[in-house]
């Protein structure tokens, strides 16, 4: 799974329709195999979306970003976790453990309605992404099962 | 003074304000400012700013910290943040240090206005250079659109004259749309693109067994359009035997499809347009007389954007915006370059045009403003005559050369002529025309 979030000071970056530095790592059975940092220009949403897009991002994890870019990216078959804030290897872990609900990764303000809307969600039909997924995995590499319906 | 009081304050001033320390924490957040942004005060008080406010400038350009740094305050800098509900809000920010009683810096203060208010006013303002969806502000357009009500409420066929490009669909579906006639149908059918025999069954339909393969009946567009309108483009284009079928329709109001013994009556207006001068056709025996009368009942000319150039600006305006909403794009617009090559330029495909070199700038153009470069071949500047009216690239000398050959020939070799019309004595037009090799010839005719 390739996981991206924007960064800037070691934080997510605030507003991902400006961001401009995307930290892009891929994990397999819970346990990070390789990363790397990639430049983002200043570009409108369509084509930003479709620059994530190219990386292979599966889920992004981001602050705050535009209807249009969040509209842009789920075209695109890409799950967004918006509105989270907070240092950024603490959120991965936090993404790893399931536990980005928490109250310290909330952007003010972002919470309430907008947490079912950006749920990892998987797009219905005519996804990027066809095939299941594996159970997310902690980063220690204990299975863990997902949470039932 | 108080905190409460000092809340009361800011909550009065109709601008978001809010302050921060130095850690750039947030200490004071307006009641405006809870609006604009859509995170309450509460929330707001004590979080990073960048985490609040959402700027597009937070990470490359923060105006506080360019504030905090250099002690001079940012006025009016326009940018947009992202609200609590996902929307991009342009707003104008100022800056400025905040100092406690001893003049030490303890933070910042940042106000910021809503400018979707401004946004409103300026698209109100533009729907006034609009109607039903064509752009114009000209004398000539804004004549066409004062016509446009009482033609169409009158029910009467009406012809569109004008050349391609023009947005002679476009007037048609606005006198349709004006029309008591717009809950029904407009029906558009292109007369030069069909042959005659069927441009005859698309116009009046057929029975079944009319003719091998008509196994069922179908209906013509004046079937389709019954109550509405039918559009007839090209009509310029249809032939003498065309010419008297619709001659007849248009007259008695009643036609018979193909294969078919009963007469049809039709309830429908009739909309003609053509990119030809139906009155040359009408001389030149292409077109009939009597049909031309039926169908000339209002005329409507339509100018060619060489015409109105003055509405070449607005027209870019308008196609920018449709084309970064179409295409999930924000171009900021044409540079003054672009523009200047656009009004000078004669558009022999009017409006289409136009639409066609904005859309390929938007392929080449990936932000910012659509400049030469992005033009289609033919209209970039390089290798195009200068404004002048001299090739690209002479050198002084060869332009001196140029315009004195010009005056001798105007003023059949007669120096001292020339010299009065260049404004220089005639012994120093003398002196250039041996210094710079002109011949004989070349000063004459």
């Amino acid at each position: 799974m390739t996981v991206a979030i924007p960064i800037w000071q070691g934080r997510v970056s605030p507003v991902l329709d400006a961001a401009t530095r995307l930290l892009v790592v891929t994990r397999r059975r819970g346990v990070e195999t390789h990363r790397r940092e990639v430049t983002l220009g200043p570009q409108p949403p369509g084509p930003l979306a479709d620059r994530i897009a190219e990386l292979g991002v599966d889920v992004l994890l981001c602050a705050a970003l535009s209807g249009v870019l969040q509209r842009a990216l789920r075209k695109q078959g890409i799950r967004v976790r918006s509105h989270l804030c907070g240092d950024v290897e603490t959120v991965l872990r936090a993404f790893g453990c399931r536990r980005l609900a928490r109250e310290e990764f909330r952007m003010p303000g972002c919470w309430g309605h907008h947490q079912s809307d950006d749920r990892c969600r998987r797009p219905r039909t005519g996804g990027r992404r066809k095939r299941a997924e594996p159970p997310e995995l902690t980063l220690t590499g204990a299975r863990r099962r997902a949470p039932g319906p | 003074m108080d905190e409460r009081i000092n809340n009361q304050l800011l909550d009065s001033v109709p601008d978001g304000v809010f302050t921060v320390d130095t850690a750039w924490r947030i200490t004071s957040f307006n009641r405006a400012a809870e609006q604009i942004t859509g995170v309450r005060r509460a929330e707001a008080l004590g979080r990073p700013c960048c985490e609040v406010f959402r700027a597009s400038i937070c990470e490359s350009a923060c105006a506080l910290k360019q504030t905090l740094a250099t002690r001079r305050p940012v006025a009016n800098k326009v940018v947009y943040i992202v609200n609590a509900q996902g929307e991009r809000i342009p707003i104008s920010i100022s800056t400025a240090v905040l100092r406690d009683a001893r003049g030490r810096i303890v933070g910042g203060v940042e106000s910021f206005r809503d400018l979707r208010l401004v946004s409103e006013l300026r698209r109100a303002a533009e729907q006034q250079d609009s109607f039903s969806n064509i752009i114009g502000r000209s004398a000539a357009m804004r004549r066409l659109f004062d016509l446009l009500p009482p033609v169409a409420e009158s029910d009467s066929t009406v012809l569109l004259e004008g050349a391609s490009g023009t947005g002679k669909e476009l007037f048609a579906r606005a006198i349709h749309e004006l029309s008591r006639r717009r809950a029904r149908k407009f029906v558009a059918l292109n007369c030069g693109a069909l042959p005659d025999t069927l441009l005859e069954s698309e116009l009046f339909g057929y029975k079944a067994g009319a003719f091998t393969d008509a196994r069922k009946d179908k209906p013509g567009r004046f079937a389709l359009a019954e109550g509405g309108t039918l559009f007839l483009d090209e009509i310029g284009d249809i032939s003498p035997a065309m010419q008297t079928r619709l001659l007849r329709v248009l007259q008695e109001r009643v036609y018979e499809p193909l294969g078919s013994v009963a007469s049809v009556r039709a309830d429908v207006r009739v909309i003609a347009a053509t990119n030809k001068s139906l009155d040359q056709l009408v001389r030149d025996d292409k077109f009939r007389e009597d049909l031309f009368y039926r169908v000339n009942v209002v005329r409507l000319e339509l100018p060619a954007l060489r015409d109105r150039r003055e509405d070449v600006p607005l027209l870019i305006d308008h196609l920018v915006a449709r084309f970064n909403r179409l295409k999930a794009r924000d171009l900021a617009g044409v540079s003054d370059a672009v523009l200047a090559r656009l009004m000078e330029y004669d558009f022999p495909g009017n409006v289409r045009e136009l639409e066609n070199i904005i859309e390929h700038a938007f392929v080449l153009c990936r932000s910012g403003l659509i400049e030469p470069a992005h033009l289609p071949p033919h209209l970039r500047t390089e290798g195009l005559p200068a404004p002048t009216g001299f090739p690209a690239g002479l050198t002084l000398a060869a332009m001196e050369k140029l315009l004195i050959r010009d005056a001798l020939r105007r003023h059949q070799g007669n120096r001292a002529a020339a010299a009065r019309e260049l404004g220089v004595n005639p012994s120093t037009l003398f002196r250039k025309i041996k210094a710079l090799g002109l011949s004989r010839s070349s000063r004459g005719s």
